[in-house]
């Protein structure tokens, strides 16, 4: 072949059909593309990290030094050396450095080190998922087999089969478990146990980031008793902790484990560049400041890079956009002759094996596209991805920081991409990106000392091994743990007795096991199975909660891109039946929402001078969720195309909340018709829970939010004077309240801050530039009550309503 | 402390307590299925029933009142350990250990699962050292696979009545045993636990009894047993490895009139085990007679008749008696296996010889 043929058929290598590949040629599209350029209100390129590497410690045992180099580990990073240093030296540790920076070779190189030297040497490893544990688990044997450690690596959870559990309880050196198992199945058997916490070196908490709120306050306690039981045992673990990016890692940890704990954050592992770049769909109605779907703007950039083959992570807001998104993907990608099983969904609901097949296609590079829910923010190792698309903020920084870890390689460029939905917290980030890169992250909060968890985990604890009299709880001093002691035993939960050297000893006195009756998490692992009728197996499971508004029956249950109509519902039984259908619609559940007041406990009167006032509440609340019907929303336009009733009953829960009353009086004032005036105090309350939340740095979803604007049909409410007829008519009030079942210490943040709360609801409302309401002040005016007439606007009534207030200012308040 | 006497020559319902310690201890290792049981016998065992405060188990279920038995000379001694505060807990294990030390064997109801782990628990948590390994009869195993098939269940106030013939009267529930005792912690009125330690000490007299009776059933077989009984005995047997007790159950259970599911079943163990001892005539015997009483049961007619075309092909090679009964045996075998069965009867009937014809399927 002459030269020339050559140079030839190379050319022809791009071909008309082929596209160019990579990051940058589909980022230099965007740029040129008239509709896309625009909508790109952020793009910068982080510099890359080199690595910063140090020798392996001397005193590794060969079998760990081959071990470590059968993977390919000859040296350390920086931080990994510097936890491997505090473990040995038996300081608690906690790890927080970017997602991908090799995290747990941080805990376990410490872990193998110990195994190596000690042969009865123990470790437990808690992970907040089964799924993870599992994970680790295989990771792990693989490195104890090649360093030649005989004690077994066995995760220990409600699957494990009896005969692995009795294995468990005697040969294992590593135990990887949960909370919950540590909670109700292993510390109330710790005799069984016996030899497991009396050799027990390092106690290893991956996630740590997970365990915030009632879940976090709930773990701090179970640590308590950890470490209660250890000793009885004559043992002293190390905490050995790792946690994603929070902004207080240190105080988390030593909250957590109540002790002090080493920080380890320079990370020293290398990345390369990454792009990170916000695109905010154009607005298509002004009227209604209505932007084009989000959902859509997403999957069409994200398709835009699968056809550039940059493998992608697409992040969606819950299991049912996933799979809406998944949908769109493939129907979009069909026409590049791309492979459905190539772009696949990853959610919580899918079963371990499909999971598993997934994330091992996405390693060996036959998947190129995951549509994802939160459930691969975790750890779960996916290989490196090209690029992240966030669609929607999803609910706070870490988070969004988290998904874009994400993504990564070593020496490349990456990209992460956010796609801003509609919502108020996505615009203001939309409009101020430079907060993404700048803004602290979120902390992490806890409460152990929580009155209600802590008696629960004292009767656990009690159960375990009595306490005597002048014993501490984890840091809990001596006399609050003596003055609940005896309110304990006052109720006959609890039998005092004289023990030796003249002290009480209190003992365990029901005939009930109390670890069971105590839930570490809001959410019951008690899962729906979901049924196919026509090939009767089960494809999938879902949470109790979820159960009400995804598998009511007629809802369109989505798994894997299909569509599958619920038939019906065994609520006793939990059981979902399914049949697959082909509808052009899917369907979300309507919520209504009730709340009580359960108990008051502190009030204040906001005057705004001329006789206006509002009344503030901060209490405890029963929230009431009832699914009452359903919505059909047609695929691709997003119409509502038609209604539907559903029958289940309600979800009962108390927490805490602060709420707004709003005398009759200011109401009149307005000069509006009643029902507008309540859509505008439900705009009001929009406009408020978005501003809550962005000042309290937590998610949306963390609040929850209800108008009860008259009494409940036979609600007794005890103050005559607020029933209609009686008196003055019922007088409306907003509720914002922790949507986590007895608070985790939200409303009551907001009561606090209440003035600059108002104020900056009220700049919000009148900063916005729509005219009548949209998603990012008071909310659509699609979601106003049907009953409001329409020749009204209510935009201008929500003014009038702040202006009463002398809140219409836009100069913006700083919080406190 | 508590304790009391009683004579060996009494009887718990109708069961004389001295038969179980008359016990041969190869027949008590074939009862347990357990072969450190071997060379066992009764007269230095422990019999130990616990009471406690809750049934779920765990560290925080505390057994409050442990009862144990023992026979010296002609006498059973009885005795009862009550906490009167749980802080008393390590001095109650303490004169456990002292009792249970110097004897051979442990004997429960439900012990293996229940009682044994949870002490074990206490001697943990109280930091006593527990008594050294010995064997341990648990006789609910033993009275599952006795007595279940007839009886359903074997919770112990089942065998009590039925195995036993005694009825408690007044007898306290399980469930209401933990409240008493921790309102008795509260008010010391010590009257509150008699029902609870009579409890226990019938519990006690029940597992002697009990273990005689099953001996004595084991021994050999008689008229007044049940025929599911024996049944149960004759695979008990076998399971242990006694082929001529089995045999003898087996042919009692056939020689009397019983259920038919009960006859088959007698039948084929039986032929089973005459066969593999090469007696395969009688065995033949045993199904054919056993076909009398089973006649119009489809199903179990039609699993003798499957064992008898497997006995005449492979060790009588009377094949066209095997094609007589395998004709009969489609319901047991499945039609593809069965077709399979009487096209190779047939051909070893017409004389072509099996081993030049190629073989297709194992086991031909």
């Amino acid at each position: 072949m002459r030269e020339a043929e050559v140079e030839f058929f190379l050319a022809r290598q791009s071909a008309p059909w082929a596209r160019p590949q990579g990051i940058g040629s589909v980022v230099g599209a965007w740029a040129e593309s008239k509709t896309r350029s625009d909508g790109f209100t952020l793009n910068q390129v982080l510099p890359p990290r080199a690595a910063k590497t140090v020798a392996l410690p001397e005193g590794l045992l060969p079998g760990v030094r081959q071990a470590l180099a059968s993977r390919g580990i000859t040296e350390l990073y920086t931080h990994q050396r510097v936890a491997f240093d505090f473990a040995v030296s038996g300081r608690d540790v906690v790890v927080a450095t970017p997602t991908a920076s090799g995290k747990s070779l941080c805990y376990n190189l410490p872990v193998l080190d110990r195994l190596s030297k000690m042969k009865d040497a123990r470790a437990l490893f808690l992970f907040p998922t089964k799924a993870l544990a599992r994970d680790q688990e295989v990771a792990l044997r693989e490195m104890m087999d090649a360093a030649g450690i005989e004690g077994a690596a066995i995760t220990y959870d409600g699957d494990t089969p009896p005969d692995a559990r009795r294995a468990a309880r005697h040969r294992s050196g590593v135990l990887l478990t949960n909370p919950d198992m540590l909670h109700a199945g292993v510390l109330p058997h710790h005799t069984a146990w016996a030899r497991f916490f009396a050799n027990l070196h390092f106690v290893v908490i991956d996630e740590l980031h997970m365990y915030r709120g009632i879940f976090g306050s709930h773990l701090a306690n179970v640590v308590r008793r950890l470490l209660r039981v250890a000793q009885f045992h004559g043992s002293a673990p190390i905490f050995l902790t790792s946690s994603a990016t929070i902004g207080n890692p240190t105080e988390h940890a030593s909250r957590l484990l109540g002790r002090e704990v080493a920080l380890v954050d320079e990370s020293g592992a290398p990345t390369g560049p990454r792009r990170v770049m916000v695109y905010n769909p154009p607005i298509v109605n002004r009227a209604l400041g209505m932007r084009a779907s989000y959902v859509k703007s997403a999957v069409g950039l994200a398709a835009d890079l699968v056809r550039a083959g940059v493998s992608t992570l697409v992040f969606g807001q819950s299991r049912n956009q996933v799979e809406v998104m998944l949908k769109y993907l493939r129907d979009a990608l069909d026409e590049a002759y791309i492979d459905d099983a190539s772009i696949q969904g990853y959610r919580g609901g899918y079963l371990p094996d499909t999971r598993r097949r997934i994330e091992q296609g996405l390693r060996a590079g036959e998947v190129r596209c995951v549509v994802a829910t939160n459930a691969l923010e975790l750890g779960i190792d996916i290989g490196a991805l090209d690029a992240v698309v966030c669609a929607g903020y999803p609910g706070s920084l870490a988070a969004l920081w988290q998904r874009f870890g994400r993504s990564g390689r070593r020496q490349e460029e990456s990209l992460a991409l956010f796609v801003a939905s509609s919502q108020a917290l996505d615009q203001y980030f939309a409009g101020s990106p430079q907060e993404i890169l700048d803004a602290p992250v979120e902390q992490a909060r806890i409460d152990p000392d929580n009155v209600e968890i802590l008696v629960q985990h004292l009767k656990c604890a009690a159960f375990e091994l009595p306490f005597e009299e002048g014993e501490a709880f984890g840091n809990v001093p001596e006399a609050s743990v003596h003055d609940a002691l005896e309110f304990l035993a006052q109720h006959q939960v609890l039998h005092a007795v004289q023990g030796r050297g003249e002290r009480q000893v209190y003992h365990w006195s029901g005939d009930v096991y109390p670890a069971n009756q105590v839930s570490l998490r809001n959410v019951g692992w008690d899962n729906f199975a979901i049924i196919d009728v026509e090939l009767t197996k089960t494809i999938a499971e879902m949470d109790f909660r979820s159960t009400h508004t995804m598998l009511h029956e007629q809802a369109i249950y989505q798994h894997d891109g299909r569509q599958y109509q619920v038939e019906r519902l065994d609520y006793e039984n939990h059981k979902a039946f399914v049949r697959r259908v082909e509808p052009d619609y899917y369907t979300t559940a309507l919520t209504n929402v009730r709340v009580s007041v359960l108990e008051e406990e502190a009030h204040d009167r906001l005057d705004f001078g001329n006789g206006v006032y509002l009344m503030a509440g901060l209490g405890v609340v029963n929230v009431v969720e009832k699914v009452i019907g359903f919505k059909k929303i047609k695929f691709h336009t997003h119409e509502n195309i038609g209604y539907g009733e559903v029958q289940l009953p309600e979800i009962q829960k108390p927490t805490t909340a602060f709420w707004l009353t709003i005398p009759e009086d200011v109401l009149e004032r307005t000069e509006a018709p009643r029902a507008v005036v309540m859509d505008a105090l439900n705009g009001v309350g929009h406009a408020l829970h978005m501003m809550g939340a962005i000042g309290l740095m937590t998610d949306p979803r963390d609040l929850g939010r209800t108008l009860v604007d008259e009494p409940a049909i036979g609600e007794d409410l005890g103050r005559p004077s607020e029933i209609p007829g009686v008196g003055r008519p019922f007088e409306p009030t907003l509720y914002i309240y922790d949507t986590v079942a007895g608070g985790i210490g939200l409303a009551p943040r907001l009561f606090v801050e209440r003035r600059t709360l108002l104020r900056r609801a009220g700049q919000l409302v009148a900063r916005c530039r729509c005219e009548d309401g949209c998603p990012a002040c008071i909310g659509p005016r699609g979601a106003m009550s049907p009953s409001s007439p329409r020749s009204f606007s209510h935009k201008p009534v929500v003014l009038r309503l702040l202006g009463l207030l002398g809140l219409s200012s836009d100069e913006a308040p700083a919080w406190t | 402390m508590i304790d009391r006497v009683v004579e060996l020559t009494e009887s718990y319902g109708n069961a004389p307590l001295h038969r179980a310690f008359s016990a041969a201890p190869s027949a008590l290792e074939k009862i347990a299925l357990d072969p450190t049981m071997a060379g066992r016998t009764m007269s230095d065992a422990v019999f130990l029933d616990t009471e406690t405060t809750g049934l779920s188990g765990g560290t925080g279920t505390i057994p409050f009142l442990v009862g144990v038995l023992w026979r010296r000379d002609q006498r059973l001694h009885l005795r009862q350990w009550l906490l009167h505060s749980p802080s008393a807990e390590a001095d109650l294990l303490h004169c456990l250990c002292e009792v249970i030390e110097p004897s051979s064997t442990l004997v429960t109801y439900n012990g293996k699962a229940y009682d044994w782990p949870l002490l074990q628990a206490r001697f943990v948590l109280n930091r006593v050292a527990p008594p050294t390994f010995r064997p341990h009869l648990d006789l609910l195993h033993c009275a599952r696979r006795i007595y279940r098939r007839r009886l359903g269940g074997v919770r112990l106030v089942n065998i009590e009545a039925q195995v036993l013939g005694r009825t408690r009267i007044g007898d306290i529930e399980g469930c209401e045993i933990p409240s008493l005792y921790w309102n008795y912690l509260r008010d010391g009125v010590g009257a509150r636990l008699d029902p609870i330690l009579e409890h226990n000490q019938n519990d006690l007299l029940a597992l002697v009894a009990m273990l005689g009776t099953m001996v004595d059933h084991f021994a050999v077989p008689h008229r007044a047993q049940d025929p599911i009984d024996q049944l149960s005995i004759a695979q008990l047997a076998a399971r242990a490895r006694d082929t001529a007790r089995s045999l003898a159950f087996s042919d009692s259970v056939l020689s009397r009139s019983a259920e038919p599911t009960v006859v088959a079943e007698a039948a084929l163990l039986s032929a089973r085990l005459r066969a593999a001892r090469g007696e395969v005539d009688s065995a033949c015997e045993a199904l054919l007679s056993a076909l009398r009483v089973i006649e119009g049961e489809i199903l179990l007619t039609s699993q003798v008749h499957l064992a008898l075309a497997k006995l005449y092909e492979h060790k009588l090679r009377q094949y066209d008696r095997a094609l007589e009964h395998g004709q009969r045996s489609r319901v047991a075998e499945g039609a593809l296996a069965h077709e399979k069965r009487c096209a190779r009867l047939a051909r070893k009937m017409s004389g072509v010889p099996g081993r030049t014809t190629p073989r297709r399927t194992c086991g031909t």
